[in-house]
Order: C-alpha cells, then structure tokens, then sequence
C-alpha cells in the first residue's frame, strides 16, 4: 500500500513536509469524519476497520501466502491441488467471492493462465482488486483464441515447447495458478517466499 | 467484510496496484474508509454515492480521491446529514488549532506493517 507515509522532519515552525494538517483536503476530510462520529452515523473502529481490510488483507497477499506454503509443504502442495476450497480453508483464507477453488499448476512443460470469457469472475478474496486490463474484452476474447501471443504483449514470453492452459474462471469456480518455485529460493521461509509471488503470477500472465 | 463491489474498470474505478487500492495520502484512505463505514450502515447507498462519484471524476479526471471527496460531501449535504458552513467552520478549527480532532489522536503519523503471522 502506499499510504502510510515517512517523515523525517522535525516539529520546528519552520517544518516544511507533506503534513496533513497543511492540506485543506485532509482537513476536511477530518472535519466530516468528526461530525460524522460526533453524530454516531459512524464508529470510528468501523473505520480502521475497512482500512485493514483494503490496506493489509485485500490484496494478492493471501494468494501469495498459499503458494508460498504449496512451495514449502509438500503435503499442502499435494491437497491444494486436489481440493483448493479446503486447503484454503484450512489456512483460515477465503473471503469474497471464493466460494470453490480450482489451483491449477505450472510446470517446466505447462503453463496455465486464467480469464473470466463471460465477465471478470476474479478471487478477490486472494488476490484483492483485479486488474482493469482483466474484464478488457480485448483479453477476454484474445487470451483463448492466441494465448501465446497475448502473454509475450504482456511481457510474459513461454517458450513454443511449453503448452499453455487456459482456465476460464466463473461463478462457480475461481481458478488460481501455483507458479513454479524460482531457481536459488531454498533458503528463504515461507514468508519470505509469498513475498515475490504477485498478483500476475497467479493469474498467469508471468511465469 | 463489506457487501460492497467497487468498480474495477471504468471511471469509477479506484487506482491500484497489484490488487490494492492506491492511496497517495493518508486523508485519501480515511475519506475512502468512512464512505464504506457509510454504506454498510446504511446512512448512504454506493450506488447514489457512484453516481455523483461518476459526474465529479468527469470534470476532474486526474483527481480520483479529490472527486470521491467531493461526491461524498455533496450526497452528505443533500441528505441533510451535514451542514456545509458546520464543515467549513470544523475544517477552520482544525487548521488553527491542529491537535484540536480528539480523531486524529487514535491515527499514528506512519505505519510499518509486521509480517501477518502464519496460520
């Protein structure tokens, strides 16, 4: 997230840094939380709240942490794979729009990638907000006519002798890809490791 | 957590980064947070809220937050829930007399986030 902020100013008069008490936007911004409060149309807590959720738990880090473990446990890998929904369960993950998932995984000779044909079925609960360029038509329609063409666009070339999966993710089912383990990884943690998984690779569109 | 669906294309849609919402300063998320805390409570609807969210970002198209801020306060004073001049006045006092928000006193001036521990 960017929002928490750095400041190594000092408090001297004289301090000239980005502070919210300059901004007559976050002023406001402060005024109407206080009425709103004062009025109990909202409970403070309620707000650090929404603020967790969308700046530490929205996001690809839940995806990341279940990689991060398939890498590392492979009887987790192993039930991953086989029943998604309970393996993710099991880690106390899920969220919105997760109901059953489907993992689906790379190999040295396959790579899966993963669309919604229909509209932009996504795991938010694992991945957070999707991307704009997901619900793009031009993805929807292009990823399953010439996946290898669409994933070099985007930056992500997969050698000719590498066969491509395309999983089409719906109401029913949210797929989500488990990437290979990088190369020279096997002294990091899991922790460490759900750090260079992001979002991307779990769609597919990286390697 | 919230029964809400943010848009995630079209004008309405936040800015992000690798699935997360992107805020540039810490304002942008508290004003981002107390609209959602207001929808879930049912003292505004998303949609209504949308609506005039939509109508400001198309006069200031590089100003997401600026606009949510302005769209959230418009919906505010037309459901009489807030007074403008109350918000003008409560803005002024706290630019004169910063530390006079008990809020911002529960607010640290920055965050380093632990590592979530494993499940």
């Amino acid at each position: 997230m960017s929002s928490p902020q750095s400041s190594q100013a000092g408090h001297g008069p004289d301090h000239d840094h980005d502070h919210d008490h300059d901004d007559p936007r976050a002023l406001r911004a402060e005024a109407l939380e206080a009425i709103l409060i004062e009025r109990g149309l909202v409970d403070p807590a309620r707000i650090d709240d929404v603020l967790d959720y969308f700046e530490n738990q929205l996001g690809p880090l839940h995806g990341a942490r279940l990689v991060a473990r398939a890498w590392t446990d492979p009887e987790f890998r192993d039930e991953l794979l086989r029943d998604g929904t309970t393996a993710m369960e099991s880690m106390g993950l899920g969220g919105p729009q997760v109901d059953h998932l489907v993992v689906v995984e790379n190999a040295d000779a396959v790579h899966n990638v993963v669309v919604c044909t229909l509209c932009s079925c996504y795991p938010w609960g694992l991945l957070g907000l999707p991307p704009a360029w997901y619900k793009s038509f031009a993805y929807r329609a292009r990823i399953v006519r010439e996946p290898r063409a669409v994933l070099a666009e985007m930056g992500c070339a997969v050698p000719d002798d590498v066969e491509i999966r395309v999983w089409d993710s719906s109401a029913e089912v949210r797929y989500l890809v488990l990437p290979q383990r990088p190369a020279d990884t096997d002294h990091l943690g899991a922790d460490e490791l759900a750090a260079v998984v992001t979002r991307d690779h779990m769609i597919g569109v990286m390697r | 957590m919230s029964a809400i669906e943010l848009d995630v294309d079209g004008p309405a849609a936040p800015p992000r980064a690798n699935g997360e919402v992107v805020f540039e300063h810490p304002w942008q998320s508290r004003i981002f947070a107390t609209t959602i805390a207001l929808c879930d409570g049912g003292t505004i609807t998303y949609d209504e809220f949308r609506r005039r969210l939509i109508a400001e970002i198309g006069k200031h198209p590089d100003q997401y937050w600026s606009s949510w801020q302005d769209a959230l306060e418009q919906l505010l004073v037309e459901q009489q829930v807030c007074d403008p001049d109350l918000l003008d006045d409560r803005a002024r006092g706290f630019s004169e007399h910063p530390g006079s928000n008990p809020t911002s006193h529960r607010r640290p001036v920055a965050r380093d986030l632990a590592p979530r521990p494993r499940t």
